[in-house]
């Protein structure tokens, strides 16, 4: 089956099985392997893309959902500005030990301040909630949340309607 | 040598009558939404090998509409559950919204639909417990026409639904009424993505201290949803708070008509004891409104 | 860090096949034929005959890497193949006709098992000291309890990989292994080559939880195998169910705890025996089973005490190394006995442990003194005063004794537990990792520093401690100093890494090697190269036969207070609070304080978690459809407070897995008060809870 969608604001064609799953479409077929495999049922939270301005997860998605759909991975949220801020008061707070959950967690987190600008502790756990890490460092994502400067969102990056 | 997959044909019909002539036509093609439950790893190689043929339903507009009318809120099949607690944030029952915004976590419930939840027949599946107690309505349809099915009817068995060959769950008619109490409430297995255990809705409605209407389901234990109008009957008419007399003789009653209902698992010990918790706890908690 | 880098699933060399494992069906039996179809070309399937060296991986003990003819357990990998399409190799594998012999398995469910005769016991430890049988003839009261702990899954948050590349003459492998020589020495022997032909480069890891060293190895060879039979790159990465399938798990343990008391509830004499279940291998677990053995009694004062420790076979996926293991299954039985015989004697835990616990100048229960400054009293205070337990504790017996039955009850029921814990650092007794462990490192022609080590861990941030080690020592700025990349070649064999190891030997070898360079660099012209190795000392300071002697130079100790209530309805334990005080030396020196927090935060919310999994079928996770159903993965929406609380004199000791042996306990404990039912078994769910109130 042929389909055409875009990958981070790039035309992409692929031509294989109807139900192969946008997570290896990303990482094995375009080697964009910042996107991550966890758990393979939606519940780590690891594979987490933007699809169409919702953050789904892409080991969910068979080929088939993809025609004129447009993606945003991990890759093309760190094209913005936004991601420039975030990563710098998660940095600040000493995020992610191993970084495996990074992509994941920044693409939510990134997803939830273009909501709120602003949101409170309970807010920021509830929208990650599907989001795990490992080394157990929940206190350093949430801290470096809050201290991401709240900005005006003009925008959400990547939503189309 | 030909690839799984290779053969499987996969049709994206954009209209309702295009699908269901489609799905008449063909009527063992797997029907794919959401995929939250279908499109794990391991279901998914198996979809490739087992089926020439999936009809995806994601671009068939009517079965995204949400429509309101003064006594209903009908809601397509194919919504994402996300979708229907943000637009329906002022109207969905109380009991409703809490339990779909419990559905598993967020991500997921951007993709899983209601029409998902109900039909892929897992009696602990979020949705079943609310729409039974609040007497949810489906509108099945297929080429030959339409019908409406209470949701009591939908599952004549553990995994089974009514639907026909060539029929789909078109979309969900949730009555709208007034109610002075609602609660949901679940017990889950795992942190992250919560799969229920089990599962309980309650609803009263009451006047001047008499209790005009109940209605509670429990959903997780083994192949139903239970709800019994005869139990609910004996509370009508009461006056609140119960004594403890009546709460003793309810969940008595309730203990009877769940026993033969499970069998005799461990895991099945706890769902019935459980299950009668939280209908004590329910009733206990009846008079404290909370519209 | 925010991973830019590769993790082993992200390394995709070109032409490269992928490679898929076939596994027992049956838990012990023989496969008396297997019936391949014709492949297609570009598709091979190879089994135990085909192996070129010898068909087993080592780590001390051995198990087959192609289990051949013989299986014993449901998982074992008997096949292998390789291709293009991963979505084709299934198809293939489900073709391949296979046929079994099965015989009747043997599993370790509960006490009782223990006396089957078809129970095989691998090894035996036992000591003793004082005279344990007077003291419980002329005990007061004796106490007498069971308890019991399955075997949990680590659940890393990356699966385990492993990509080989074979050239006809040597062998490249990247591998999300913990110890790249062990794997390199294991890969040798597999495909009968010289070490020096075989070249172990690591990706990026993951937090790998202790999970990727013994199961590494056998997907290593796997993969190195696969690839020498094709001539091509194979790679193989398990999906999260085949990785929860196979890859080796906890030990379960049965452990029996008979204490004798006088008429004040002082214990007089202990007395405990272990079952330790090593799965269908032995692999690593009598370690753990001496781990377990030196552990039973706590860090309890006691004149009498016998310890009979066993380590038995099983069809279940074998046991490999874990957090606490060994030590988490005695701390767990002895701190659970403990609560049980505080209630008995109705004191309060804290008061009672203080009594009790070792002091200064104590003998161990194997030997050994208590040193100055260490002990368990010091972080039993500390963690009764941070947390308020004596009165906790006692409010919530009030309210227990008030109420008059669960199933009456509609406030949430509250309980708080406590619990004392030692690690042993630097084994004392026979060669056992430490020894040889090397770092290099290299002051360069442009004087930038290279540290060459074969371990970095994530979760430690260890790089960046090296750095500000080395920049302290060499007044360097960290951005002039590079850690070399993990691969065989270049790297000296520092161990396997273990947060222990690093934070006790390769650290301070790295100091080492930087205060001889500071010596030699206005002297010496450049490159500078230097080398320090750890040197277990020529007389071990432990017998392991008499087992007499101090088994460890020196311990850890910590002590976990940890607050819960129960919903009554649901009787789902929600955890209210944990504090941890630790004893590590001077660790906040090494780590920062921020760091060493983070760390052990990190653990205690993993150990969390597998007390609170819910139990499922252990004896076949071959067919497990959701996994993550089954484990209680913390994620961000149910954590606790956490408060850590350092109380470090001297050197840095390591945490090792102290959070893990002190949080199981103290949550049971807690459940105990809460319900009022002696807890005895982990993990506990809302389900075993309701089984308690039936009983």
């Amino acid at each position: 089956m042929k389909i055409n969608f875009l990958v981070n604001k790039r035309p992409v064609t692929i031509d294989g099985s109807p139900v192969r799953r946008l997570v290896d479409i990303l990482r094995i077929d375009l080697r964009l392997t910042g996107t991550k495999e966890g758990c393979g049922e939606g519940s780590c939270g690891s594979c987490v893309v933007l699809m169409n301005g919702n953050l789904v997860n892409s080991c969910l998605i068979p080929a088939f959902k993809l025609p004129d759909s447009e993606i945003v991975t991990i890759e093309g949220y760190a094209q913005s500005k936004e991601y420039t801020d975030l990563k710098q008061a998660l940095e600040d707070a000493g995020a992610f030990p191993c970084g495996f959950c990074s992509s994941g967690i920044i693409l939510a987190a990134g997803n939830l301040l273009a909501e709120n600008s602003s949101p409170t502790e309970a807010e920021i756990r509830e929208a990650l909630s599907g989001n795990i890490c490992r080394c157990g460092d929940y206190d350093s994502i949430i801290k470096g949340i809050r201290g991401v400067t709240a900005k005006p969102q003009s925008r959400r990056y990547g939503k189309t309607r | 040598m030909a690839k799984p997959g290779d053969l499987l044909r996969v049709l994206r019909p954009k209209s309702v009558n295009g699908l269901l002539r489609l799905y008449a036509k063909n009527p063992d093609t797997l029907i794919f939404a959401g995929g939250t439950e279908r499109a794990t790893r391991a279901k998914l190689a198996s979809v490739s090998t087992e089926s020439k043929m999936v009809i995806y339903l994601g671009k068939v507009e009517e079965l995204s509409r949400i429509r309101r009318s003064q006594r209903y809120l009908e809601i397509g099949s194919c919504l994402p559950i996300s979708r229907i607690v943000s637009i329906g944030r002022h109207i969905l029952p109380l009991a409703l919204s809490t339990a779909l915004r419990s559905i598993a976590n967020p991500t997921v419930r951007n993709l899983g639909t209601l029409g998902g939840n109900i039909c892929s027949a897992i009696p602990n599946n979020d949705s079943l417990a609310p729409l039974y107690a609040i007497d949810g309505q489906l509108e099945l349809r297929s080429v030959s026409g339409s019908r409406w099915v209470p949701i009591s009817r939908f599952f004549p068995g553990a995994g089974e639904t009514v639907l026909k060959k060539g029929e789909i769950l078109f979309r969900i008619r949730i009555p709208l009424e007034e109610w002075d109490y609602q609660c949901f409430r679940k017990v889950s297995g795992s942190h992250i993505c919560s799969h229920a255990l089990l599962n309980f809705c309650g609803l009263a409605r009451f006047s001047k201290g008499i209790l005009e209407t109940v209605r509670f389901a429990l959903g997780g234990l083994n192949s139903t949803v239970f709800r019994s109008l005869e139990l609910e009957s004996r509370l009508e008419g009461k006056t609140l708070p119960l004594s403890k007399k009546e709460v003793e003789s309810l969940l008595a009653g309730a203990g009877e008509l769940l026993e033969p209902l499970t069998d005799s698992s461990f895991s099945s010990a706890y769902s019935i004891a459980t299950g009668l918790r939280f209908l004590r706890w329910f009733i206990e908690n009846i008079h404290r409104e909370n519209r | 860090m925010i991973a830019k880098q590769d993790f082993i699933a992200d390394i995709l060399p070109g032409d490269c096949l992928y490679g898929l494992t076939l596994r027992s069906e049956i838990a012990r039996g023989n496969i008396l034929s297997i019936k391949v179809p014709e492949l297609p070309s570009g598709y091979k399937a190879v089994t135990a005959a085909d192996i070129p060296g010898v068909n087993y991986i080592k780590y001390p003990g051995r198990m087959p890497c192609l289990a051949y003819k013989k299986v014993n357990f449901i998982g074992e990998p008997f096949l292998l193949m390789a291709g293009k399409d991963r979505a084709v190799l299934r198809e293939l594998l489900k073709l391949i006709e296979v046929e079994y012999k099965e015989e009747e398995p043997f599993f370790l469910e509960g006490m009782k098992d223990r006396d089957n005769q078809r129970c095989r016991v691998l090894k035996r430890l036992s000591f003793s000291r004082g005279k344990i049988k007077e003291s419980l003839k002329n005990a007061y009261q004796i106490v007498e309890a069971d308890y019991r702990t399955v075997a949990q899954e680590h659940f890393y948050a990356d699966t385990q990989g492993a990509v080989a590349l074979w050239d006809g003459k040597s062998l490249i492998i990247h591998s999300s292994t913990q110890d790249p020589f062990a794997l390199r020495h294991n890969i040798a022997g597999l495909l009968a080559l010289n070490p020096r032909r075989v070249r172990v480069i690591s990706p990026t890891l993951g937090c790998s939880l202790d999970g990727k060293l013994e199961p590494s190895f056998m997907l290593g060879g796997h993969a190195a195998f696969l690839s020498y039979a094709t001539a091509k790159p194979v790679k193989m990465i398990y999906s999260r169910e085949e990785d929860i399938a196979c890859t080796f798990k906890s030990p379960g343990s049965c452990i029996t705890h008979r204490t004798a008391l006088d008429q004040e509830g002082k214990p007089l004499g202990i007395q405990v025996e272990i079952t330790l279940d090593a799965g269908a291998y032995q692999l690593n677990s009598a370690h753990g089973l001496l781990k377990a053995a030196l552990s039973a009694c706590g860090g309890y004062n006691c004149p009498n005490l016998e310890v009979k420790a066993q380590l038995i076979r099983s069809n279940r996926v074998p046991a490999g190394i874990f957090p606490g293991f060994g030590e988490a299954q005695s701390f767990f039985a002895m701190e659970l006995h403990a609560a049980r015989l505080t209630e008995i004697a109705h004191e309060d835990p804290a008061r009672w442990k203080h009594r009790n616990l070792l002091k200064r100048g104590d003998i161990l229960p194997t030997g050994g003194k208590i040193r100055e400054d260490a002990g368990g009293l010091p972080v039993l205070e500390k963690v009764v005063a941070i947390s308020d337990f004596s009165r906790k504790h006692a409010a919530y017996n009030a309210l227990k004794n008030r109420r008059e039955s669960i199933a009456n009850t509609r406030n949430p029921l509250r309980g708080i537990g406590l619990a004392v814990c030692s690690k042993g650092i630097g084994y004392q007794g026979e060669d056992h990792g430490d020894n040889g462990c090397t770092v290099n490192v290299r002051l360069e022609l442009d004087r930038r520093l290279t540290i060459l080590t074969s371990i970095v861990d994530n979760e430690l941030e260890s790089s960046r401690i090296f750095k500000q080690i080395a920049a302290r020592i060499l007044d360097i700025e960290p951005e002039k100093i590079t850690i070399a990349p993990v691969d065989t070649a270049n790297v000296p064999n520092s161990g396997a890494a273990s947060s222990v190891r690093t934070l006790t030997v390769v650290f301070r070898l790295l100091e080492k090697c930087c205060l001889a360079i500071k010596k030699r660099r206005l002297t010496s012209s450049l490159p500078i190269k230097v080398r320090r190795s750890y040197k277990t000392p020529e007389e071990p300071g432990w017998d392991i036969e008499s087992l007499r002697g101090s088994p460890y130079r020196e311990y850890s100790w910590g002590a976990t207070v940890l607050e819960l209530e129960i919903d009554p309805v649901t009787l789902q334990p929600n955890c209210r609070g944990i504090w941890l005080a630790i004893d590590t030396g001077s660790i906040v020196d090494l780590l920062t304080e921020k760091l060493a927090v983070r760390m052990v935060k990190g653990m205690v919310i993993r150990a969390l978690g597998y007390a609170a999994s819910v139990e499922h079928e252990q004896s076949d996770l071959l067919h497990v459809l959701c996994p993550d159903e089954h484990y209680a993965v913390p994620g961000f929406m149910n954590l606790p407070p956490i408060e850590i609380n350092f109380i470090g004199r001297g050197e840095a000791r390591g945490i090792g897995d102290l959070p893990f042996s002190g949080v199981a306990p103290a949550y049971g404990a807690a459940v105990s008060q809460a319900t009022g039912y002696y807890i005895d078994q982990m993990p506990l769910s809302p389900g075993i809870i309701q089984k308690y109130m039936e009983h």
